[in-house]
């Protein structure tokens, strides 16, 4: 089982995927500003001035750390930054969910607005495994850069 | 091989600073500190000449008509056949809808209002509408209020389409610490809603002051 997950073209598939879904999620959110800020105050779990300064930031951390998830540069630390995104992404919809809240998730800024839900958490319980693999097994050895 | 934290500490920042950097010379710029919307005191004078004003004709028909979310508008056709004559207002002159439009200004940001205020708009049986969740709504609301949680906006705002854009509305919540009533003002003020009020103080300070509410329509 560990050899599967260790495996060179797993672990990169696991980076492709990881990387595409986190700088396409980054760059819809970076075009919206706005309406990204909107979907995090929905949640109600961090104070309104706080808001802003996260949406801001958020999308480009996201995007960097795909970026460099696809080329294979610093696999782990980018994993780690992303499985701990994950991880907030995760608690943050149980929190809405419990609450009953019925809001757009903002995963992907305005694209799709799907809203918060169970399919959510799976959605991103499956990337947190990936980033997982890739925290405890590192990025493999196919790389496009040496 | 454990993650450099050193190396998670130059992206995260890399990552903020390009997010601010980019944010002072995008089009699309936000301020970094969100800013409160400041709520804006409907001024007393406002109601004055509306209190004056006789009765007008918005009738809001019996909770069985309100649990299915329906509001009754003031044409006659809907009025005849409304034939409970309990929930209806003594005064249904035709006209004075026609009156409250003149007088109740237009505004462009829903405009906060104190209790007395809301009484008096109360009275004048202006449509209240509670902006919390079912589950509170169902426990008890202000007499003749009817349901439009601000969280499930889209699933409720169906109901907003038997709703003149012209008539005065004014929308409440749990109290002064919460802002699903503002909320709210702002999605109705977006759908072309000009006569939004907001009644600060709520549910709350609607309880204390003992005046009509409606309990215990649990039952869908």
């Amino acid at each position: 089982m560990k050899k599967v997950f260790a495996n060179n073209y797993f672990l990169l598939i696991s980076r492709l995927v990881l990387g595409f879904i986190f700088i396409y999620a980054g760059m819809e959110k970076i075009s919206g500003p706005e309406s990204f800020a909107g979907a995090i105050n929905n949640y109600k779990l961090i104070p309104f001035s706080f808001v802003n300064i996260l949406a801001l930031i958020l999308p480009w951390i996201e995007v960097i750390a795909g970026i460099l998830l696809i080329f294979g540069i610093v696999v782990r630390e980018n994993a780690l930054i992303i499985s701990v995104l994950l991880g907030i992404f995760i608690a943050a919809i149980t929190i809405s969910l419990i609450r009953g809240l019925n809001i757009d998730c903002g995963c992907f800024g305005t694209a799709g607005s799907a809203k918060v839900g169970l399919e959510k958490l799976l959605e991103n319980f499956l990337l947190l495994l990936l980033g997982v693999q890739l925290i405890y097994f590192g990025g493999g050895s196919v790389k496009l850069t040496r | 091989m454990k993650p450099d934290f050193k190396i998670i500490a130059a992206i995260l920042s890399t990552g903020s600073l390009m997010g601010l950097l980019y944010n002072f010379i995008s089009p699309h710029r936000i301020p970094l500190i969100a800013e409160e919307k400041r709520i804006m005191w409907a001024d007393d004078s406002l109601f004055t000449e509306f209190s004056q004003s006789p009765p007008d004709t918005i009738i809001i028909k019996g909770e069985d008509k309100i649990k299915t979310g329906s509001v009754n508008n003031t044409n006659a056709a809907t009025e005849k056949d409304n034939e409970k004559a309990e929930n209806k207002i003594t005064n249904t002159n035709p006209d004075h809808e026609t009156l409250q439009k003149k007088e109740t200004p237009e505004l462009t940001e829903p405009a906060a209002i104190n209790l007395s205020q809301a009484y008096s708009l109360y009275k004048q049986n202006v449509l209240f509408i509670d902006a919390r969740e079912p589950v509170d709504f169902e426990y008890a609301h202000i007499k003749n209020a009817i349901n439009i949680p601000a969280d499930h906006f889209d699933d409720y705002k169906h109901i907003l389409d038997k709703i003149n854009k012209e008539r005065t509305v004014v929308t409440y919540c749990g109290g002064s610490d919460c802002d699903l009533s503002i909320v709210l003002g702002n999605l109705m003020l977006d759908l072309g809603y000009r006569k939004v009020y907001i009644f600060f103080g709520g549910w709350n300070e609607w309880l204390e002051a003992n005046y009509p509410i409606k309990e215990g329509t649990q039952t869908q």
